[in-house]
C-alpha cells in the first residue's frame, strides 16, 4: 500500500512539470500560515488511567498553484507543521501528562476543485502528502521514583489522594532524542479540504480553508512484532494569499 | 462541475475513514483465559508493554513468540504434566532476561533467570555453600556475623527482630577493634520501618550509629552490604541521606511510556536527599558489598561511591538496580498474566501466574547501566571458602581486613 501511495505522489508531483506546457495556464505563488490540532490516533485502553488528547499547533507554508482551468488547479504547499498531542494520566495519575511538540517538514500535493463567481469561490482540495518528522520536543510531569522527600521522624499513615502525594513529581522539558530503531521520520498520507477565496486585485487573491490530513503510515518502525500501531490525524485551518504570476 | 464536486466530497469522505481499527493485541487479563495460547500470549505481550529492560535486553522476543507459541499451543492447561512442561518453556524463554530481579511465578512455579545464571558460576558464593552442610542462619546473613562480633567488634550494638514484617533484621555497628573505624552492618534495608515502628534494639542499633557519626575521634566508616538482599527505596534517604549534606544526583531513571518495547519516559535524576540538619561525613567510608549485595544494597553501594571519600570493597553486586513500584505507577514493571478464573460473587480474578519485575531503568552517573551485570568494587577481595564454612571465632574476613588496612 504504501508503494502504491508513494508511486502516486510522485506522479502527483510530476503532474505540475507536464502541466506548465499547458498555454492557458496561471501560475501563482503565495504565503499561508495557520492553526491546528493533532490527533494521536492509537489504542492504550490496556493501560491504567491512561489517553491521548490533541494539541494545537501552528503551520506555515508557500502555496504554489497552477491553474489548468477555471475550476481546477493543482496546488502544492512546502509547510512546515507541528503535529502535536498529549499524553495524560487520569484519576489517581491526574497531572501526569506529556505534550508531544512535534514539527514536520511537509510536501502535499492536491487538485484543487474550484467553484462559484468571479471574484467570490469556494475550493475542494484533495490529494496526498509526504512529511518528515524533523524535531521533537517533550514537556510533561511524570512521578520519580528515585528522588524521595528528605526523611523526616514521623511517619504518615495518610491515605494518599494522588500518585504525587506518593512520589515527588519530575517536570522536564527537553528536546526529543529520536530513536532510529524505533521512530519512522516519514509520514505518507492522503488530505482532504475546502475553503473560500476572494480576488482581491487582478494579481492577488485571499483564501482560507480547513484541511484534514490523515496519516497512513505509522509513527513507528515496525521493530518488533505486536506493534500497537500510532497514526497522526491533522485539521489545519489556514488563511493565505496567492500572488498571480503569469 | 456538480458532479465533480461531488466526487470530491465522496473521496474526502473515504480519506477520513481511511484508518484501521487499532487494537491491543492483548490486554492485561482482560480475557477468560482458557487454554495454554491465551496464557502465552498475556504473558508475552504483558512482557512487550511492562518489561523496562527492553533498551539494553539482547533476548530476542519476537523470537520467542515464533518458537514457543506452537509449543504453549500444544499443551493442556488441564494437565499436571502439561504445566510442568510449560514451566519449562517458561525458564527457557526468561533466561537470558537482563533485569535481575525478574522472577516468573508461573502456577506452581518459581523461575528467577539471574539466580540460575549466578549458579552457574563456580565462584558464585552460593556455590561454595553446596559443598558444606551450610544452612543460613536466622539473621539471614550468609556467613562474616560471628567473625565480626567476636574478632572485631569489642564495643559494639546488635539488634534482631525476628517478630516484625522484616522478621530476621539483623543490625549491628560499633568500634573495630583497636581503631576509631565506626562500622555498620545490617541485613535488610527496612532501616526506616523499624527505626519508627520495629524493633526498639534496631532502633537502638541505628541510635548508636547515627551518634558516632558526630564523634569528631571517629575516624572512618566501613558500611557492610554484604549479603544484603535490598528492600525500601525510603531507607536511601534515611542512611545515605545522614551522611550528605547536601543533594546527591546518584544517576537517573526512566520507565515506560507506552505499550511499545522502546516507548521511554525521558530519563529522571535520582536524587538522595540529605536529613534536615545533617552533615557532610567527610572522613574515609569503605563500603563492603559482595555477590549478593541485592537491588537497594546496590544503590546504596553506588550512591556512596559517588562521595569523593568513598571506596568499594569486597565483590560485584548482583546485578539488580532497578527499583520496583506498583505497576499502574508507570504502566510498567511486575503484572499478571493469564485470567483463568474470575469469581462471579466477589469480582476477584485469579491469574496462570506473575511476573516480578523493575518498574524503572537506573543508570548510574558514569552513563553505564548496571543490570544485569552488577556493581564493581575497587578493590575486588573475594571471600573464602574456609571464611564461609567457619563461623566461629577465628576465622578473619578478608575483605573487612582490607575495608580496615584503606582506613587506617
Amino acid at each position: 500500500m504504501i508503494k502504491r501511495l508513494k508511486q502516486s505522489i510522485a506522479l502527483c508531483m510530476a503532474l505540475p512539470t507536464i502541466l506548465l506546457l499547458h498555454a492557458n495556464a496561471q501560475f501563482s505563488i503565495g504565503f499561508e500560515g495557520g492553526y491546528n490540532k493533532n490527533y494521536l490516533i492509537t489504542n492504550v485502553s490496556n493501560l491504567v488511567s491512561t489517553q491521548y488528547t490533541y494539541l494545537s499547533g501552528f503551520s506555515v507554508g508557500v502555496p504554489v498553484v497552477y491553474q489548468v482551468a477555471d475550476w481546477f488547479s493543482l496546488k502544492t504547499v512546502p509547510s512546515f507543521v507541528q503535529k502535536n498531542y498529549q499524553m495524560q494520566r487520569t484519576g489517581f495519575y491526574q497531572g501526569v501528562y506529556q505534550n508531544n511538540t512535534n514539527g514536520y517538514i511537509q510536501l502535499p500535493i492536491m487538485g484543487q476543485f474550484s467553484f462559484g463567481g468571479d471574484a467570490l469561490r469556494g475550493f475542494v482540495d484533495i490529494g496526498g502528502y509526504a512529511g518528515y518528522w524533523l524535531t521533537g520536543h517533550v514537556k510533561g510531569t511524570m512521578p520519580n521514583i528515585l528522588n524521595q522527600p528528605a526523611y523526616t521522624n514521623t511517619s504518615s499513615n495518610a491515605q494518599p489522594n494522588n500518585v504525587f502525594d506518593e512520589f515527588t513529581p519530575y517536570n522536564y522539558n527537553e528536546k526529543y532524542t529520536f530513536n532510529n530503531t524505533k521512530d519512522k521520520r516519514l509520514e505518507l498520507g492522503v488530505l482532504a479540504g475546502a475553503g473560500l477565496s476572494y480576488q482581491l486585485t487582478d494579481t492577488y487573491k485571499l483564501y482560507g480553508g480547513a484541511h484534514y490530513f490523515n496519516s497512513l503510515t505509522d509513527l513507528q518502525k515496525k521493530y518488533q512484532t505486536g506493534l500497537v500501531p500510532r497514526y497522526n490525524t491533522t485539521y489545519v485551518f489556514s488563511l493565505g494569499i496567492l500572488y498571480t504570476i503569469q | 462541475m456538480r458532479k465533480t464536486i461531488y466526487l470530491t466530497l465522496v473521496s474526502a469522505a473515504c480519506i477520513t475513514a481511511c484508518h484501521k481499527d487499532i487494537t491491543t493485541s492483548n490486554q492485561t487479563g482482560s480475557t477468560a483465559t482458557g487454554n495454554f495460547s491465551q496464557v502465552f500470549e498475556d504473558f508475552w505481550t504483558n512482557m512487550n508493554s511492562s518489561y523496562v529492560f527492553w533498551g539494553v535486553d539482547t533476548t530476542n522476543w519476537d523470537n520467542m513468540h515464533t518458537v514457543y507459541g506452537p509449543k504453549f499451543a500444544a499443551l493442556n492447561l488441564y494437565d499436571s504434566a502439561d504445566e510442568v512442561t510449560a514451566n519449562e518453556y517458561f525458564t527457557s524463554m526468561v533466561n537470558g532476561l537482563t533485569d535481575s530481579h525478574y522472577t516468573l511465578f508461573p502456577d506452581g512455579g518459581y523461575i528467577q533467570p539471574a539466580h540460575n545464571r549466578k549458579l552457574n558460576n563456580p565462584t558464585f558464593i552460593e556455590n561454595m555453600f553446596q559443598t558444606a552442610p551450610y544452612s543460613p542462619s536466622f539473621d539471614g546473613r550468609f556467613y562474616y556475623t560471628n567473625s565480626i562480633d567476636s574478632l572485631y567488634l569489642g564495643s559494639k550494638v546488635v539488634g534482631v527482630d525476628t517478630t516484625s514484617a522484616y522478621k530476621d533484621m539483623y543490625a549491628i555497628t560499633g568500634i573495630i577493634n583497636n581503631t576509631n573505624i565506626l562500622y555498620l552492618s545490617f541485613s535488610k534495608f527496612a532501616l526506616v520501618s523499624e527505626y519508627q515502628g520495629g524493633s526498639a534494639k534496631i532502633k537502638a542499633v541505628l541510635d548508636s550509629f547515627f551518634a558516632q557519626l558526630t564523634n569528631t575521634a571517629i575516624t572512618g566508616l566501613i558500611i557492610d552490604v554484604r549479603g544484603n538482599g535490598g528492600g525500601d527505596i525510603s531507607d536511601l534517604n534515611f542512611l545515605v541521606g545522614s551522611l550528605i549534606s547536601s543533594p546527591l544526583n546518584i544517576g537517573y531513571t526512566r520507565s515506560k511510556s507506552g505499550n511499545g518495547r522502546l516507548d521511554y519516559t525521558p530519563w529522571a535524576p535520582a536524587i538522595v536527599t540529605p536529613k534536615a540538619g545533617a552533615s557532610a561525613f567527610t572522613k574515609p567510608i569503605v563500603v563492603l558489598a559482595d555477590g549478593e549485595s541485592v537491588s537497594m544494597a546496590e544503590l546504596t553501594t553506588m550512591a556512596l561511591k559517588q562521595l569523593s571519600n568513598t571506596k568499594v570493597v569486597g565483590d560485584t553486586t548482583w546485578g539488580a538496580t532497578g527499583p520496583l513500584t506498583s505497576n499502574s505507577v508507570f504502566n510498567a514493571g511486575s503484572f499478571s498474566f493469564g485470567k483463568v478464573y474470575t469469581n462471579i460473587e466477589t469480582g476477584t480474578s485469579t491469574y496462570y501466574g506473575n511476573a516480578y519485575t523493575s518498574s524503572v531503568m537506573f543508570k548510574y552517573m558514569d552513563g553505564k547501566i548496571y543490570e544485569g551485570k552488577g556493581f564493581p568494587p575497587d578493590y575486588t577481595v573475594k571471600p573464602t571458602l574456609k571464611q564461609v564454612l567457619v563461623s566461629n571465632t577465628t576465622v578473619g574476613d578478608p575483605q573487612l581486613d582490607k575495608a580496615i588496612s584503606l582506613l587506617q
